[in-house]
Parts: structure tokens; C-alpha cells; sequence
């Protein structure tokens, strides 16, 4: 896959995030990030259970298990047994596939 | 378990933590996603606390063939989304296989050598049970639980500890310790015919005897009055020992908590047991004025037949409590034992977030043992990285694989298990 890394020039971090939902919501930024701090516990607990969370015209977060397995280590050469994990994956939704294009 | 959680459901969960409305959490989240989506569409990067970070990538257009038709396409430029979840989620969603760490494998690994380290398994299955017998105090109203499971508790465990724990001497010692125990007859059997004739008087000529006896025999001998007090140093020891030194002194001592009349004739029987009380100088003084005049000794006689008769009482109370009887003590011993082996067996509950490696974590304070609770519960775990939920499984006795976290060798022998369980159907 050829990726062009841009310089991370623009980002938003999570206080301007927060500050940004606030002000359209006309809230204050202490209520939008304790609804966060909420939402990132119900995404845990929830995920952990491996449920997947589907936000329409977003994208879907889904636990996937990653099973263990036997790689070659591209330096030494000696074989490795990578553990299994679970991994969080973000499935982009084909609506805002589109409007990124 | 995967179930597919909407926006609205996930809304009521938020509403439920935080005790706000429902409608007000489904806005805030309509709002969030909103601003996320716009701020990767303008080609921002997005970093949310608690969650992850979004990130917008782009791609070169490429040239590609069509899979079906062999045809040559180009794939034009776009971009994607690449999210790398937080760490504090990250790591909360692999928290069951969290004590796992990549592995280098030793090319060496070969199946010979797995066939090699079983072979040494019993073996080292012994070793490993004697230095962490915490035996002594073993008594068997200790362990009267009777809620165990019969095949678990197999061979391995009851035989091993029977050898080591036994505080009472068995009838019938284990083989192995029988070289030292041979020269004791020989010691105990000279001083014993010379006292037993002699009245009071006698001990003094007698005594040395027993001394270059003793020296001649060496050093486990003379340490006796120790080892009999610890009885798991030297089990066979002790019966012969007992024979002697138990049989003339325990019932006088036990019955009579004060027999210090009685010990004074006893003493000459019992000799050899508290040779340590006596003093180098109480010995030569003793030697020397033998040959003279008995009756100048009879000071230091009465002196340390009262020593000794204090000592073996003290001994007789304290080791003695435990030999008293020895084929009764013998007979509750093996069922304690037994008893020790299997309530040993635990069971516990595989869950979602609970697996074998977690458990083994609980049990044995290392993950890697978990191929020996696999190991144990094979009838029921087909595939131990993937264990059904609910499952009840057995958590055998640490001592019956040999399981120590804080032996190197011990965790090495699991990690080889567990890759060659796992990779069984692999090669």
C-alpha cells in the first residue's frame, strides 16, 4: 500500500475537540468531557465483552481476537511466538468513506 | 458478546453512567461523531481522550490488476482512515491475554527434546516436592475437608509429600535415606546393654563408650536430639531411634509430667539420645574420677540425670506428642495426606475475560502455567485458547507438576509445554 505520510500539521486534540462539541451544543466544556470520559467507559466495558459499537455514517469500533503466531523475526531470523491479543478495529462507514474523497 | 451496540443503545449506557438524560447523550454523541467527521474531512487529524486517535492517511493511485479478468486497472488516489485506539482501551480489551509476551523461539526446539524433558518429568516431580513441604506442622484435623475430586489427586502428589511430611515415623520407612541409618544400630546397641544392668552408678563408665561410639559413627548421629525434634529431617531415622530412646522414656514422661525420680534410672536407657547436654569437662571429670571413686560422681550423676531427665521430657513432650503412636499416627497420617493432595484440587470458572492463563496467574502467580491446568482438564478443553465460557475447570496441586513461578527451570518447562501444545496442530 503506498501511504503518503503528511506532516501532522493539522490536528485536533481532544481540547479543541471538547471545546468544539460544547460550543455547538451550547454546553459547557466540563459536561461534554465527563459525557466523554462516560463514553470511553461504556466503549470499554462494552468492547471488552467483545460487543462492537456502530455509529451510522461514522464507523464501526469491533474487538477483534488476533490469534497467536509464528513469525520469523526479519532480523535475527529466529522465530517468534507472537501471543494472542485482542485488538479494537475501526471500520470506516462508506458515508464518510465517500466525503473524505 | 458480540452483540452490535447502535448509537441509540450506546446512548441509554452512557445516559445509565452518568445519570444524565438519554436524549442528552444521544445529542452529545450525534455532535461528537459530527465533529470528528468533519475534522477528518477537512483532513485533520483527531486525537479523542479515552478512545483513540483518528487519523487521515492518503494513497497514491496505483496501478493494479483485476483478479477475475487478469485486466490492468488503476486504483485512483484516496484516503483513509487509520484509528489506533487509546492505550488505557487498548490495553482494557487485552486484558485477558495481557501477561503474555512475544516469545522467542530456540531453533533447537526439537521434538527429541520435548520426549527428553518428559522422560525426566517423575523425576523431577520429586525433587521438586521435598523443599516445599511446609511438613512439620502438618496435623491431621488440619485438613479434614472431604469435598475433593478422587482422579485429580493421582499417584504423584499423595506419594511425593508421604515421603517428606510424615511427622510420625512410618512403620515402614521409604528405602532411600537407608545408608545412614545403618551405623545406628551399632551405636544404639552398645550403649544400651551396659545400662540396662547398671543401676545409677554405671553411666559414668558407660558414657564414654557411648561418646567414642558416637564420634566413631560421625556427625548425623551426634546431631540426634535435633533431628528427632524435626522430624522431617531424617524419617527413618527416627523409628529406630524411637525404639530406644521412645519406647523406655515416653511412657514414664508422658504419663508423669514430673518423672525426675524415674528418669534417674531411666537415664541409663535413655543415654544416647540428649548426649549433647553433657559438657566436655562433666565428660573428662567424669572419665577420670570413674576409675577412682564412684561415689565422688555421684554429685554430677544426679546433676545430670536430672539434665537429662529434664531434656527428655522436654524432648518426649515436644516430639512425642506427635509419636506417641506411632501405627495409629501412621494410619491418620496417610489419610491426612491423602486429604492435603486433594483438597488441594481446585475448581474454578472459565469466563469470558477469565481464561487458563488467568487462572493461572490466581494460582501459581505465573501465566505460563496454564498449560498444566489445560493439561489437567484435557477431557474437557478441546482448545485452550479457546475455552467456552462457563466452563468449570480442575486447578490441579502445584506440587503435582512442579509448578514453582519462582524457578526458572520450573517456567521454562511450561513455556516448552505450552508451545508444543500450541503448536501441535500446527507442524
Amino acid at each position: 500500500m503506498h501511504t503518503v505520510k503528511k506532516k501532522d500539521t493539522k490536528a485536533m486534540d481532544n481540547k479543541k475537540l471538547v471545546e468544539t462539541v460544547a460550543a455547538n451544543l451550547g454546553r459547557t466544556t466540563d459536561d461534554v468531557g465527563k459525557l466523554l470520559d462516560a463514553l470511553a467507559g461504556v466503549l470499554r466495558t462494552r468492547c471488552s465483552e467483545m460487543d462492537s459499537v456502530v455509529v451510522p455514517s461514522f464507523g464501526t469500533f469491533e474487538p477483534k481476537k488476533r490469534n497467536e503466531r509464528v513469525l520469523r523475526h526479519p532480523g535475527s531470523g529466529r522465530r517468534m511466538l507472537v501471543p494472542p491479543k485482542v485488538v479494537l478495529t475501526f471500520k470506516l462507514s462508506h458515508v464518510l468513506k465517500s466525503k473524505l474523497k | 458478546m458480540n452483540t452490535k451496540i447502535t448509537l441509540v443503545e450506546l446512548a441509554r449506557l452512557m445516559a445509565e453512567a452518568t445519570s444524565t438524560k438519554i436524549r442528552v447523550c444521544e445529542l452529545f454523541l450525534r455532535e461528537l461523531f459530527a465533529t470528528v467527521s468533519q475534522a477528518l474531512i477537512n483532513g485533520e487529524s483527531v486525537k479523542v481522550k479515552g478512545i483513540g486517535t483518528f487519523k487521515v492517511t492518503a494513497v497514491k493511485p496505483r496501478k493494479s490488476v483485476n483478479v477475475t479478468t487478469g485486466d490492468a486497472m488503476d486504483i485512483k488516489a484516496y484516503k483513509k482512515v487509520t484509528f489506533t485506539p487509546d492505550k488505557s482501551l487498548a490495553e482494557a480489551l487485552n486484558q485477558p491475554f495481557a501477561q503474555f509476551e512475544t516469545v522467542f523461539l530456540n531453533d533447537d526446539v526439537s521434538d527429541e527434546k520435548l520426549a527428553e524433558i518428559d522422560e525426566q518429568y517423575p523425576s523431577f516431580l520429586c525433587d521438586e516436592a521435598e523443599p516445599l513441604e511446609p511438613a512439620p506442622e502438618l496435623e491431621p484435623e488440619a485438613f479434614p475437608e472431604p469435598e475433593f475430586i478422587p482422579q485429580a489427586a493421582a499417584e504423584p502428589a499423595p506419594a511425593a509429600p508421604a515421603a517428606d511430611i510424615k511427622p510420625e515415623p512410618k512403620p515402614e520407612p521409604k528405602p532411600e535415606p537407608k545408608p545412614e541409618p545403618i551405623p545406628e544400630p551399632k551405636v544404639e546397641a552398645q550403649p544400651e546393654p551396659e545400662p540396662a544392668p547398671a543401676a545409677v552408678e554405671e553411666p559414668a563408665i558407660e558414657e564414654p563408650v557411648g561418646r567414642k561410639a558416637l564420634a566413631a559413627f560421625g556427625a548425623p548421629i551426634a546431631a540426634d536430639p535435633e533431628s528427632a525434634r524435626e522430624p522431617v529431617e531424617k524419617p527413618v531415622e527416627r523409628p529406630l531411634e524411637k525404639q530406644h530412646a521412645q519406647t523406655s522414656s515416653t511412657p514414664a514422661a508422658v504419663s508423669k509430667p514430673q518423672p525426675v525420680e524415674q528418669d534417674e534410672e531411666d537415664d541409663g536407657f535413655r543415654r544416647p539420645a540428649p548426649r549433647n547436654t553433657y559438657t566436655p569437662t562433666q565428660e573428662q571429670i567424669s572419665r577420670q574420677q570413674s576409675s577412682r571413686n564412684r561415689r565422688k560422681l555421684l554429685p554430677w550423676l544426679v546433676l545430670a540425670a536430672v539434665v537429662l531427665g529434664v531434656v527428655c521430657w522436654l524432648f518426649t513432650r515436644g516430639g512425642g506428642k506427635a509419636e506417641s503412636d506411632p501405627t495409629m499416627a501412621a494410619v491418620v497420617d496417610s489419610d491426612s495426606i491423602a486429604a492435603v493432595a486433594q483438597s488441594a484440587v481446585i475448581t474454578d470458572t472459565v469466563t469470558s475475560k477469565i481464561v487458563l492463563s488467568t487462572l493461572s496467574d490466581k494460582y501459581y502467580d505465573s501465566p505460563w502455567f496454564w498449560v498444566y491446568i489445560y493439561e489437567e482438564n484435557k477431557a474437557i478443553i478441546s482448545d485452550p485458547n479457546n475455552v467456552t465460557p462457563g466452563t468449570a475447570v480442575v486447578i490441579p496441586p502445584a506440587e503435582k507438576y512442579g509448578i514453582d513461578a519462582n524457578d526458572p527451570a520450573s517456567l521454562k518447562k511450561a513455556q516448552r509445554r505450552s508451545w508444543e501444545i500450541l503448536t501441535q496442530g500446527k507442524r
